[in-house]
């Protein structure tokens, strides 16, 4: 069985398709688990790449004692999830780096001591209670350096100190990255020390996202926060600016206060001039702030009133992202007046898009009111599409869905959630020739620049990635897809079939 | 329990994980201790798993033998959520200590 790993490396797993008797070396033969390939590596030494396909992983990725220096790269949809474990990873990840992989619902992200965290880069962390475990050494935690990555739902706190810490085009969404639970109560840290924040989306309305001191290194450059996401800072200075002298904190009178973005419910000590970008100078206790160095922490940035992110959404506001909701497409074009962005680099990792939700509406062209056509699909109690109870699959036929103008398709997602992990998957089920074995989150597209797509052939591809397609009119989700020559998908009119499949080793 | 005074000063609870000592100055000192206590080889012990090319990993173990009346030893145990699997549930690390 082919398992269509698009990266090349030393021990190969795949949740669905794999198999721990494998020697995992081979891409067709890969191990089931991670802790097999882990074991594997640390027999073989250190600087192994690990390639992790599609699929739902509920293991604690253990180190040791053992030093590393691997790589853990996700090809594909990959959720390192926690159901019935405590601690995501264990032991010495120290030299270790976790390439596009989803954590999601630990109670700790990281066990043992401190600076041994990994790098992170492309990867998702959603539902985690809290990034480090505080019980570390002295109670400091150190931070490991997160890049393009998305937080949702994660906290830290009962540290004493946090230090170092560099995130680079994330987007932190009810999160919050030092000592404040989510809703913005509890202790705040006084000693968070040099975290940089670059190119971030800061997403924590009426609640806190950091506290500390303002001269400890940490900043941020290029930002843009939500209306009413506060920075709260340590300083006795500024005690006499508390609004009210009520305790907004939760820590006492020696929190001296905090800043918001954008209007506000209550008095902080600066706000944040949309403009410019600078401060409010204006603001009565601007030159308190100033005089405890909080304005040289900021550079470029800006906020919004909210976030909604599922702009654009057509036919349904009751879009319900469940597993994939940690990526969400972000079209104010106020995003995108921070200067940090290279034009490269989107702020946050996040590119406008378009969302559809579920929603009976003659707009909807994942609905049968819309044009759509269900084959064994029902509406969900849960939110969403639903396989019939008496199917073994089912799929949408989405209508014709017209763009407006050709355009290069970035990629294509889906939230999908399912009780039965690894049994279950949005993929094809298509037949002939190409009826294998799902071992990615696929779906099947048709496209092109005339409005009727009847003559157009589905190919193909792999949901939350590039859609491309090779020379021999191959899709990139397709097994057969050679990667060697391909090109880019540019279309006005789509039109999408997708499946929700349950029986994911037998044949149609 | 066993609260035990390691020869840097500092004291650690031998029941408790290495890295989830009380969270006081006088246990503060313990992880530097351990630290050192790994820096000496390390030995592996495994137990057969399901593929017969790939032993598990049962423990992993520092032994610091410098010391005049007590050896000290770190053991990293590796439990999984079943026996016939690979995917691991939880690890600890603790240390004890043994006289010569």
């Amino acid at each position: 069985m082919a398992n269509h790993f698009k990266f090349s490396g030393d021990y190969f797993v795949s949740a669905i398709g794999g198999n721990d008797s494998n020697a995992g070396t081979d891409p067709s033969a890969p191990f089931k688990t991670i802790g097999a390939a882990v074991t594997a590596a640390q027999a073989a030494g250190d600087y192994k790449q690990i390639i992790i396909g599609t699929g739902v992983y509920q293991e604690t990725i253990a180190m040791g004692s053992a030093y590393g220096y691997h790589t853990f790269q996700g090809d594909g949809e990959v959720y390192v999830e926690g159901t019935g474990n405590t601690f995501a990873l264990t032991g010495y990840h120290r030299l270790n780096w976790f390439k596009n992989i989803n954590f999601l619902n630990w109670t700790f992200q990281l066990d043992t001591g401190e600076q041994q965290e990994p790098q992170y880069v492309d990867c998702g962390f959603r539902d985690i209670i809290q990034m480090n475990d505080y019980r570390q050494r002295y109670n400091n935690a150190y931070y490991a350096n997160y890049t393009n990555c998305t937080f949702e739902g994660c906290g830290n706190w009962k540290t004493n100190e946090l230090e170092t810490g560099t995130y680079n085009n994330c987007v932190l969404r009810n999160s919050n990255t030092t000592g404040l639970i989510a809703d913005g109560s509890g202790i705040g840290r006084n000693t968070a020390n040099a975290q940089m924040f670059n190119g971030c989306i800061l997403d924590n309305p009426n609640a806190f996202v950091w506290s500390g001191t303002p001269d400890q290194g940490t900043s941020f450059k290029g930002c843009v926060f939500t209306a009413n996401t506060r920075v709260a800072y340590y300083d006795t200075n500024l005690s006499d600016y508390t609004y009210n002298s009520n305790d907004y904190m939760g820590g006492g009178a020696s929190y001296g206060g905090f800043l918001t973005y954008g209007p506000s419910d209550v008095d902080p000590i600066g706000i944040i001039d949309n403009n410019t970008g600078t401060f409010n100078i204006a603001h009565p206790s601007w030159s308190a702030a100033m005089q405890v160095g909080i304005a040289s922490m900021y550079r470029d940035c800006y906020y919004v009133n909210e976030i909604d992110y599922n702009t654009q959404l057509s036919g349904s506001g009751m879009f319900n992202n469940l597993a994939d909701g940690i990526k969400f497409g972000i079209s104010s074009s106020l995003m995108y007046k921070s200067t940090n962005g290279t034009g490269i680099i989107p702020l946050g990792g996040t590119t406008p898009s378009i969302a559809y939700g579920y929603e009976s509406s003659s707009t909807n062209p994942l609905h049968p009111m819309g044009g759509a056509i269900w084959q064994g699909i029902t509406t969900s109690s849960l939110g969403g599409f639903q396989i019939d109870g008496s199917e073994h699959s089912g799929s949408i036929i989405s209508a014709v869905i017209d763009q407006g103008a050709p355009k290069i398709i970035d990629n294509i997602g889906i939230g999908f959630s399912t009780t039965a992990p690894n049994a279950a998957a949005p993929s094809t089920y298509p037949s002939g020739a190409n009826n294998h074995n799902p071992v990615r989150y696929q779906y099947e597209m048709r496209y092109g620049n005339a409005s009727d797509l009847s003559s157009e052939t589905y190919r193909i591809f792999e949901w939350g990635q590039k859609p491309r397609i090779n020379s021999n009119g191959t899709g990139s989700g397709d097994q057969l897809y050679d990667s060697g020559s391909y090109s880019n998908i540019s279309a006005r009119y789509l039109q999408l079939k997708m499946t929700l499949r349950i029986d994911m080793s037998g044949s149609l | 329990m066993a609260i035990v005074i390691l020869p840097n000063g500092s004291k650690i609870n031998t029941n408790l994980d290495i890295y989830h000592q009380p969270r006081t100055d006088e246990y503060s000192g313990s992880i530097d201790f351990c630290t050192e206590v790994m820096q000496n080889n390390m030995a592996s012990v495994f137990i057969p798993g399901p593929n017969s090319d790939l032993p598990k990993r049962d423990t992993q173990t520092f032994i610091d033998t410098s010391y005049d009346t007590y050896n000290y030893k770190i053991v990293t145990s590796f439990h999984y959520k079943k026996s016939s699997e690979y995917a691991v549930s939880a690890t600890q690390t603790k240390l004890t200590r043994e006289e010569k």
